[in-house]
């Protein structure tokens, strides 16, 4: 072991070596035969499914490390120019952007060198050896329907059921908002609503004298409440499916040492992005990404940790460090890092076993995000986990890439602004010939893209991460800042769930992006002005327009995504292609139908009749076959909707439930992990990036327009406000008269 | 009254016998071969030598000119001027548009030095003013080819003085070359290292001027000469002359008149350079070398200590250093103002270093200082030119005039070479004219202040070899150190001719460098394990065999010659190789260069020829522009015909690569003479690496159990 990991570190030397002698010795010629046929190769592994498993993945992942060292290198040796104080000063910000990149590409390099695949645990036989699981739901301003469905199928988690004790924790209802003047009356409506919820589905309720702490306060006071040996924490959004402590528990009595089995949170509904390709694409999203992706990368470095919900965690353990980490506002990253300085391990389960609400709104996506970044940027700040004591080297680079992750707003927003700097203001921020931009750019950008959709295709369409990382930009980079400023002072909001939308229309977030565009378009105008009027500059205009081309192109797609689209519904729709039995009463006529798509509130299906079908019409449906197990699922529905098609209708119809059905609807719809599965199986196989893409850009032209009237209306009023438009209004006023 | 006839008869007898009569074509003095003057207004010239040892007789001028066609006669005039001086006005004719004129050039205008030779037209097609001032019509060119001067002199008495050193002996401005003859004491390599910084001091002093050495044991007449030796063989050597030496402290230096047959010859110089011990004459050689100033006055001086400054490498004659600021006053660019219709542009003249690694994405940075003239036209515009390409033009657009402080243009480096390197300025001023307007052109000017500069970034020096082109610009690599520090030069056979050869090629290598050799040593044995770069002057046949294996040739009992089998483009071919048993024959010289067997990124250069006679005749021939041009890669074979010498150069052996000084490592020169290794060892590591992760990862998810 020891042996070979001398002769890794001399390898590596070798390698780097070899790097700084064709740095040093090679020409322009041979830099290029080297950067192209390193890409060419990649490229040719690439389209091999032998390099998707080790050890061939490693050629792979090396090669591409190579030429992004390499890219690197000669930005350090050779491309940095000291022209002048402010030309240095961009040229620096700009190098430091990259040097991010790069840092964040080869830590993503690291992380996914060998993914753990799928992991399998059956709990023992005997019911006595299980241990006592608590399921804590903490809850704050959320409406009691959500809580009801989660708290429900909590109740039908496949677990014995002496052993199971479920507790809505809500924040919403503690003393100190029930005595508050303009919280007491929703804060008692609230309190004594969940405690009737608690009661009828046969579960605990608690509350606190305050909101101390927030969501961490409200989980270390149920832990005062609760005894079981482990917790299952649950966002109160986040509905379990059956089999989720089954597929968990398993792993606690396998591994003393363990305090976490984090579980991928699965969202049933679009992000306010995917919300915009409704009818045109499928795309994944960053959580996909994160969860299909990362987590399963960080499992196998013992690097897994808590993200809120969806996790079972070991009492023990857990109170060993003090309970819920309080410090930062990601206090479940927090928890992780801490209880993995003490040595103990943690473990990711890939199978999706929670359905959440993803926010419905750009406000409240980005707020969620600014959280999460904010939380990350604290950690590295007050816990540094590059220095935290008792984490192996793997686990401190894991969780730096993590925390490090965040600050992608400064280096996307530097990249956003970089080449008009050069073509707008004359800074030299880059200094490139062609014979370089074709030996060390065009290899590493190229590259870049490979490595990505090697890493992430399961989980990432190209392009959509860039989209992802710009929508949030402009938010993240002063909220980053003021961490800086004051690491202390950010404080935790709870991101609101649920929530709808009566009209689409364009985020006031996207004006931003309309600086971006006006910005690189006036720039692209310039670099072809200064192609004719400064030839010797050619080099650097090329690499700077094509550049701001590209920026232009990404901020009128990320300026496209920020429409808000109309969103009606309180359960959310998710497709499904089963097959289940109607009978129609008023006919006494039984037969099959395909389902289309389902959610706790309603079914949508195409069936085949001999007569007609009418709206409001009563039927009865028996999705039994849907289920696993041969449940009984028999309800009572309406048809709110029957659209006659060349074969039939397609109708839709409003399940009709009491509180026994409502159950069985909770078990039939969120009950099966499988479900969230396929969910995710059909993204991955869906093939249309491009028509997504070109959708965004359609919307972003759009989006432009209509941003740009909203500035000038805006603009028009603030200059009247302030008296500006007396002019304006003298020279109306004769018509004012007049008419 | 007899003896006043007689003297009278001598002398006129005797003046044209004494009086020695050159014939100079003007094209030695230019490198354009035509001078042509354009637009109603315009005046071009050339510098004439005159050298202080000349007591000029007679010059006179003969020129050839062809003028436009269309040019009105009786408005139309060529006016040439010595020195500002006019001299001979000529008609431009257009029914006699060619023609030859002879002038007598009145002695009074010229002076010691350099003087300066104008060509002056006003030109017209039209007698209206609606002409244009620039119109394709008016043009006169003078051909410089068929030009030429002839100028009688006499020799000027050599003044006994040490001063005399500095600029009287060793003057540039002789011609058509100068010659040298150095005695020594005896033929050891001590001596001989001696006569090459003596050398080497004169050559410089010639700068450009071709200059040849002899190497005899006795006095040369008709040139000067240059005696070396300690002070045992000095006095030895001047007794017979009874000439006086002073008691010798130190390195010491005395200028006699020279000995000849029938007395003394005072035109010309015998230098005594010794000491004590071979130490103080070097001292007395280094202090010869460095006489850069005209003093002493006194005949002799007796020099104690001698202090060279610091010497940076890669510092030879107008080299630009890099990350340095030069204004262009240093670089020999003062304030110049370009005036009127048609100005004459003007150069800046620098080197770059021969190993210069040109980085594609760094640039030069030129900052200008200039005014120019309010009411100029808006299209008047002064035209940056580097290396015969226009990069940049400055509009001169502002009604008013304008002054401009710190102007600044990057210059891209890939514009720049290794070698010599010329930024002009063409400058174009129009007035502003209407239809038949007068042209006046008073305010047509543009000021170029010497206080701009010329910035260079770092560089990287880095270049592959055997380039012997580079040798033939700079004498690159042997002058890296621009005093030859890390080089020697290894005499295979002694005799009067190869050393002779030797300091020729010394005299080549400092006047292409612009410094003296002074840290150059002479060796008469085999430098083994010399780590430095290596001169090998002999016989062809006498190569040692460790360089001779080594060689383009690989000489042996067998040679390895190639030949170009197949031809693409001109430069490029493919070789045959031939082994054969055969010799370089009469008449020829043969140069190689390769890499050092004893030091990766040194070199070798071998200088050889069949015979004393042609070795000597090849380091002359080394000076001819035929051989500066046309030597080139890695052996060059020099026919030594007349009048012009033929020269073949390939490229046939091994390259090498070579850094900053010369060093670089064994591993670097390898991979880059070998760039598959290079990829087969890259594959070799990340396969290596591959397993070794693999082996890691998987021992390490075994302990974890998740395998």
């Amino acid at each position: 072991m020891v042996l070979q990991k001398w002769l890794l570190v001399l390898l590596f030397a070798g390698l780097l070596y070899l790097l700084l002698l064709s740095q040093n010795g090679f020409d322009n010629t041979q830099q290029i035969i080297l950067g192209w046929s390193g890409l060419l190769l990649l490229g040719i592994l690439y389209k091999l499914q032998l390099v998707r498993q080790p050890p061939w993945r490693f050629i792979f992942i090396l090669l591409s490390a190579f030429l992004a060292l390499r890219y690197i290198l000669w930005r350090s040796l050779e491309s940095l120019v000291y022209t002048g104080p402010i030309d240095f000063i961009a040229m620096a910000l700009l190098f430091l952007a990259e040097g991010y990149s790069i840092t964040i590409l080869l830590l993503g390099v690291f992380v996914n060198v060998w993914p753990l695949t799928k992991r399998s645990m059956q709990l023992p036989g005997n019911i006595a050896e299980l241990p006592i699981v608590d399921v804590l739901v903490p809850t704050y301003n959320e409406s009691t329907e959500i809580i009801r469905t989660t708290i429900t199928a909590a109740t039908q988690m496949e677990y014995p059921q002496d052993r199971l004790r479920v507790h809505i924790c809500d924040d919403g209802g503690t003393l100190h908002k029930r005595s508050q003047s303009d919280s007491m009356a929703a804060a008692w409506v609230r309190h004594y609503e969940l405690r009737q919820l608690a009661r009828e589905l046969g579960v605990n309720y608690i509350t606190r004298e305050t909101n101390h702490r927030a969501k961490a306060g409200n989980l270390n006071h149920a832990l005062k409440h609760t005894a079981g040996d482990l917790i299952l924490v649950l966002d109160c959004d986040h509905v379990p499916t059956k089999n989720m402590l089954q597929q968990t528990v398993g792993y606690f009595l396998a591994d003393p040492k363990l305090f976490l089995v984090q579980t991928p949170h699965f969202f049933i509904n679009p992000t306010p992005v995917e919300k915009n390709l409704i009818g045109i694409g499928n795309p994944s999203s960053e959580n996909d990404m994160f969860y299909r992706s990362i987590h399963p990368s960080l499992d196998s470095w013992n690097a897994s940790y808590f993200c809120g919900s969806a996790a079972i965690l070991r009492r023990s353990h857990l109170m060993e460090a003090g309970g819920i980490s309080i410090d930062t506002i990601t206090e479940d990253a927090e928890t992780s890092l801490k209880l993995h300085c003490k040595g103990y391990n943690s473990i990711y389960v890939e199978t999706p076993m929670v359905c959440g609400l993803s926010p419905e709104s750009y406000d409240d996506y980005v707020a969620q995000r600014r959280r999460w970044a904010q939380g990350m940027a604290q950690m590295l700040i007050m816990k540094n986990p590059l220095f935290a004591s008792g984490l192996t080297w793997y686990q401190r680079l894991c969780y730096f890439n993590s925390c490090f992750f965040w600050f992608f707003g400064f280096a996307r927003f530097f990249y956003f602004i970089a080449p008009a700097l050069f073509l707008v203001i004359g800074l030299k921020i880059y200094h490139a010939s062609g014979g370089e931009i074709i030996a060390f750019i065009l290899p590493y950008v190229l590259s870049t893209f490979i490595i990505m959709d090697f890493l992430y295709a399961k989980a990432r369409r190209p392009f959509f991460s860039e989209i992802y990382e710009s929508v949030q930009t402009m938010s993240l980079t002063p909220a980053i800042i003021s961490v800086f400023l004051n690491p202390f002072k950010p404080s935790f909001n709870t991101t609101p769930k649920g929530q709808t939308q009566a009209e689409a229309f364009l985020s006031p977030l996207a004006t931003a992006f309309l600086f971006i565009i006006i910005l690189n378009a006036v720039a692209l105008v310039l670099a072809f002005y200064k192609w004719f009027y400064l030839p010797m500059l050619q080099d650097v205009i090329l690499i700077t327009g094509a550049w701001c081309l590209y920026n232009l192109y990404l901020a009128l797609i990320s300026l496209g995504t920020f429409w808000e689209q109309r969103q009606m519904r309180h359960y959310h729709r998710f497709k499904v292609s089963d097959t289940i039995s109607i009978t129609f009463p008023r006919k006494n006529f039984t037969t099959e139908a395909t389902v289309t798509d389902l959610s706790l509130s309603g079914i949508g299906f195409k069936v085949q009749t001999p007569f007609s079908l009418s709206q409001q019409e009563q039927i009865i449906l028996d999705a039994t076959q849907l289920d696993t197990n041969k449940n009984e699922y028999r309800f009572q529905a309406r048809l709110i909707r029957a659209v006659p098609q060349q074969n039939g209708y397609l109708c839709g119809a409003e399940l009709v439930l009491d509180a026994r059905n409502y159950a069985k609807a909770v078990s039939l719809v969120y009950g099966a992990s499988e479900r969230w599965e396929n969910q995710w199986e059909n993204k991955s196989a869906a093939k249309d990036t491009p028509r997504m893409l070109w959708h965004f850009f359609l919307m972003g032209i759009k989006g432009t327009g209509y941003s740009a009237a909203m500035l000038i209306t805006s603009a028009t009023s603030y200059l009247k406000n302030r008296g500006i438009g007396l002019l304006y209004k003298s020279s109306i006023a004769p018509g004012e008269h007049n008419s | 009254m007899k003896i006043l006839f007689g003297c009278i008869l001598y002398l006129f007898l005797s003046l044209p016998v004494m009086a020695e009569k050159l014939q100079i074509p003007l094209e030695k003095f230019t490198a354009s071969p035509m001078l042509t003057l354009k637009c109603v207004s315009d005046k071009k010239g050339i510098e004439i030598p005159i050298s202080e040892r000349w007591d000029v007789k007679k010059v006179t001028l003969n020129f050839h000119y062809v003028s436009s066609i269309n040019l009105i006669g009786e408005l139309s005039q060529l006016v040439v001027r010595i020195n500002g001086f006019p001299i001979t006005q000529v008609k431009l004719d257009p029914l006699n548009p060619e023609a030859m004129i002879k002038l007598n050039v009145p002695i009074r205008y010229l002076k010691p030095g350099y003087n300066r030779l104008d060509f002056q037209v006003a030109q017209h097609y039209l007698t209206d003013e609606c002409e244009n001032p620039c119109a394709p019509d008016l043009w006169t060119s003078i051909s410089m080819r068929d030009s030429y001067m002839q100028i009688e002199y006499t020799a000027n008495p050599v003044p006994l003085k040490l001063s005399a050193i500095t600029s009287f002996l060793f003057d540039p401005k002789v011609y058509p070359e100068a010659r040298i003859n150095i005695i020594t004491e005896d033929q050891s390599a001590e001596s001989l290292t001696l006569a090459s910084i003596i050398a080497s001091g004169i050559a410089r002093r010639f700068d450009y001027r071709k200059v040849t050495f002899s190497v005899s044991r006795k006095i040369q007449p008709g040139m000067d000469n240059i005696v070396v030796g300690r002070q045992t063989f000095m006095r030895q050597f001047v007794a017979p002359f009874n000439f006086p030496l002073d008691p010798m402290e130190g390195g010491y230096l005395k200028i006699f008149p020279l000995p000849a047959k029938n007395g003394l010859d005072d035109t010309h110089a015998l230098l005594a350079v010794s000491g004590h011990e071979l130490d103080h004459v070097k001292m007395a050689a280094l202090t010869f070398a460095n006489l850069s100033f005209p003093y002493p006055g006194s005949q002799q001086l007796n020099a104690f200590e001698f202090n060279m400054p610091k010497i940076p490498l890669y510092g030879g004659r107008a080299v630009l250093l890099a990350d340095k600021t030069y204004d262009f006053k240093t670089l020999n660019f003062p304030s110049t103002t370009f005036s009127g219709i048609n100005p004459v542009g003007k150069e800046l003249n620098f080197r770059l270093p021969a190993d210069f690694l040109v980085q594609q994405n760094r640039s030069a940075k030129l900052a200008l200082n200039f005014a120019y003239g309010a009411g100029m036209r808006e299209d008047s515009a002064v035209n940056v030119i580097v290396n015969d390409k226009v990069v940049w033009a400055v509009g001169l657009n502002k009604k008013e005039g304008g002054f401009l402080n710190k102007y600044t243009i990057d210059i891209p480096l890939y514009l720049f070479k290794p070698g010599n390197n010329v930024i002009s300025f063409g400058v174009e001023l129009h007035p502003e004219l209407k239809e038949c307007d007068i042209a006046l052109t008073g305010n047509l000017f543009l000021s170029i202040f010497e206080n701009s500069t010329l910035t260079f970034p770092s560089m990287s020096h880095r270049v592959e070899l055997p380039r012997l082109e580079l040798f033939m610009l700079n004498a690159f690599p042997f002058t890296r150190w621009p005093d030859g520090h890390g080089s020697t030069i290894y005499l295979t056979d002694v005799s009067d001719k190869s050393i002779s050869s030797a300091l020729n090629l010394i005299g080549l290598m400092t006047q292409k460098n612009g410094f003296p050799l002074l840290n150059m040593p002479i060796t008469l044995t085999m430098p083994e394990n010399w780590q430095g770069d290596i001169v090998v002057i002999g016989h062809f046949n006498s190569l040692p065999a460790e360089f001779a294996q080594e060689s383009p040739l690989r000489l042996g009992k067998t040679s390895r010659v190639a030949y170009p089998a197949t031809h693409g483009w001109e430069s490029e071919f493919s070789l045959a190789h031939i082994h054969q048993t055969s010799s370089l024959g009469d008449g020829k010289g043969l140069l190689m260069q390769f890499e050092s067997p004893y030091q990766k990124g040194k070199t070798v250069m071998t200088i050889s020829a069949e015979n004393d006679e042609d070795l000597l005749g090849l380091s002359y021939v080394l000076f001819s522009h035929e051989a500066e041009s046309q030597i080139f890669g890695d052996i060059a074979l020099i026919e030594m015909s007349r009048p012009e010498p033929n020269v073949s150069s390939l490229e046939v052996g091994a390259k090498y690569l070579t850094g900053k000084n010369g060093e670089v490592s064994e591993i670097d020169s390898f991979l880059h003479s070998h760039p598959y290794v290079y990829y087969v060892l890259f594959g070799m590591l990340i396969l290596g690496l591959t397993y070794t992760i693999y082996g890691l990862l998987r021992r390490y998810r075994a302990v974890r159990k998740l395998e």
